[in-house]
């Protein structure tokens, strides 16, 4: 499977195991900023071992090293054994072969800050997206009464409706 | 040379037992604490 690249598409994806949860603003945020904190973690551990590891085993590393987290956090707090999907996806596997190589760069290097503010810069984009749905559900659903968005899909369902319709409108011609 | 290269070969796999040890003690550790 080919993961995209880009910083939308990937914090969309993160979000998809969010719509079958059924939380409130509080709950989606505290589960998405305990994402954001795991995912930035998995990124400084794997900066600074990635060379350590033998060549063929970096994949299996980095995947065993998810699921025994998912494991882990899962016993000990309430989030949704799921919940790895979403930093899965905000941190693509392409991660491990990124162009910067760490053995080209010292720790102090400019490097290291620039690639640390672009991963903490998708969590935080990651978190206010959460946050940001969480509340136009909670605002839909209360004041406007809007009965689709008593449940994540179904605002998403909406979204993806008005957005169809707004590119799909009837041909005009110049008048 | 080759003594160096083969060193460095055997701390790798060294290491990689190490994680898997951390990682066996992660899924030690959250079911203690579950309890």
């Amino acid at each position: 499977m080919k993961l995209p690249e880009s910083l939308f598409s990937r914090l969309f994806l993160a979000y998809l195991p969010f719509m079958v949860y059924p939380y409130g603003f509080f709950k989606a945020g505290v589960a998405a900023l305990w994402i954001v904190v795991f995912l930035w973690i998995t990124v400084a551990f794997f900066w600074f071992t990635r060379r350590i590891f033998p060549d063929r085993s970096l994949k299996c590393a980095f995947f065993l090293w998810l699921i025994v987290w998912a494991q882990a956090v899962w016993t000990l707090t309430k989030l949704p054994p799921y919940w790895i999907v979403s930093v899965f996806f905000l941190a693509p596997v392409s991660f491990l072969e990124d162009t910067v190589k760490p053995g080209h760069v010292r720790v102090f290097s400019r490097q290291v800050p620039k690639y640390f503010f672009e991963r903490a810069l998708a969590g935080i984009g990651f978190a206010g997206f959460v946050m940001l749905l969480a509340l136009v559900r909670g605002v839909g659903e209360k004041h406007l009464g809007i009965h689709a968005f008593e449940q994540p899909a179904g605002m998403l369902l909406v979204i993806a409706a008005v957005a169809f319709l707004w590119k799909n409108q009837p041909y005009q011609g110049r008048r | 040379m080759n003594i160096k290269k083969a060193a460095m070969t055997a701390s790798k796999y060294l290491f990689l037992v190490l994680f898997l040890c951390l990682l066996v003690a992660i899924l030690g550790a959250a079911q203690t604490l579950r309890r």
